[in-house]
């Protein structure tokens, strides 16, 4: 398991290497080496780090701590085929690390950032949706169940199209950049990340990191099925430069359109979960 | 914190991560236990490997206060 957490890191900070340099060849920039996201995670910890005056000491490390701690448990449930729900769970403690992560730097960048965080939770709710239709497919939510029912009916992102679209607005609102990215948004500095450097930043790069290839690597597991290593790696490339594509092309929204465009999604969804349940 | 109580926290925690990747290939744990284990002490190790590199040994300068 500690190789696989530390290949996760490494592939999870080139993964974002490759998309900040994608981003920039679409936008006409030549943007930094795909290797820069290790670098600069390597920067953060050797930098001075120290806790702000006004922040809440306590939750301002133990985020840092959560953070990582709750993506390295998904990572092993990902990688050991175990329940989408308790993905599903942690998807959601995120959230409350990401409010929690503002909230305790006493910034008011940070506090906007937080606030921001539960204005976006209805990206969530695709979440659950997702969970249901594939529920609803395979009749259950064992990862690597889904895995055995794709070998027998084909991968699911032909047959629950709309649910797959639902978790691509999922996963593409968590990556760096994105139009939904509004808890972050620069006109917040970093937003709930601002107070947070050095080594504490550092951790934190290793947690998102982490959340990059599992949110990948479960995309590409439920909707595609079983792959050997070095297809299913080829396959989370090709998912991570269609999320580059969108990102160099679109605005971050503000966040009033990030949460109707998310709430039209799930609207979809609700309609095709009731044809489902009347064609049924 | 001082760098001999982070260097101590880091090398505890490595052994930990390590012990548990190693008890669990020769099958004395579980595979859940040996995650578990894992996860509570990787992001302290992460954490102490960090400050440990930046910590001094010795004391710091006076912060300078202003005019």
């Amino acid at each position: 398991m500690i190789v696989e957490l530390l290949a996760a890191i490494i592939i999870g900070l080139l993964f974002h290497g490759i998309h900040r340099k994608v981003i920039a060849r679409l936008q006409r920039r030549p943007g930094p080496p795909v290797w820069q996201e290790i670098l600069h995670t390597m920067k953060f910890a050797f930098k001075e780090t120290w806790i702000p005056k006004t922040a809440s000491q306590e939750m301002f490390v133990a985020v840092v701590l959560v953070a990582i701690a709750i993506w390295s448990l998904a990572l092993y449930i990902g990688l050991s085929g175990g329940s989408l729900l308790l993905i599903f769970a942690i998807y959601l403690l995120h959230k409350i690390v990401e409010h929690g992560m503002g909230l305790s730097s006493g910034s008011p960048y940070g506090k906007f950032g937080a606030i921001r965080s539960v204005i976006s939770a209805s990206s969530e709710i695709p979440l659950l949706a997702t969970v249901a239709v594939i529920y609803f497919f395979t009749g259950t939510l064992q990862i690597s169940e889904i895995v055995t029912w794709q070998g027998v009916h084909g991968p699911l992102l032909i047959l629950a199209f709309p649910a797959a679209l639902a978790m691509y607005v999922v996963v593409l609102s968590k990556m760096p950049y994105s139009p939904f990215g509004i808890i972050e948004a620069k006109e917040l500095v970093s937003g709930n990340r601002t107070e947070h450097f050095g080594v504490w930043r550092a951790g934190l790069e290793v947690a998102f990191a982490i959340k990059t290839f599992v949110l990948l690597y479960i995309f590409v597991v439920i909707f595609v099925g079983a792959l050997s290593p070095v297809v299913m790696l080829i396959a989370m490339l090709i998912l991570l430069l269609s999320f580059s594509f969108i990102c160099s092309f679109s605005a971050m929204l503000s966040p009033y359109d990030a949460v109707t465009v998310q709430v039209m999604i799930i609207s979809i969804i609700a309609v095709y979960i009731l044809v489902l349940g009347v064609a049924a | 914190m001082k760098k001999n109580i982070l260097e101590g926290i880091m090398v505890v925690t490595g052994l930990v991560c390590l012990g548990s990747g190693l008890a669990e290939l020769a099958g004395l744990i579980s595979q859940w236990i040996a995650a578990l284990v894992l996860v509570v002490a990787f992001p302290f190790f992460i954490i102490a490997l960090g400050l440990w590199c930046r910590a001094s040994q010795k004391e710091g300068d006076y912060p300078f206060l202003g005019y």
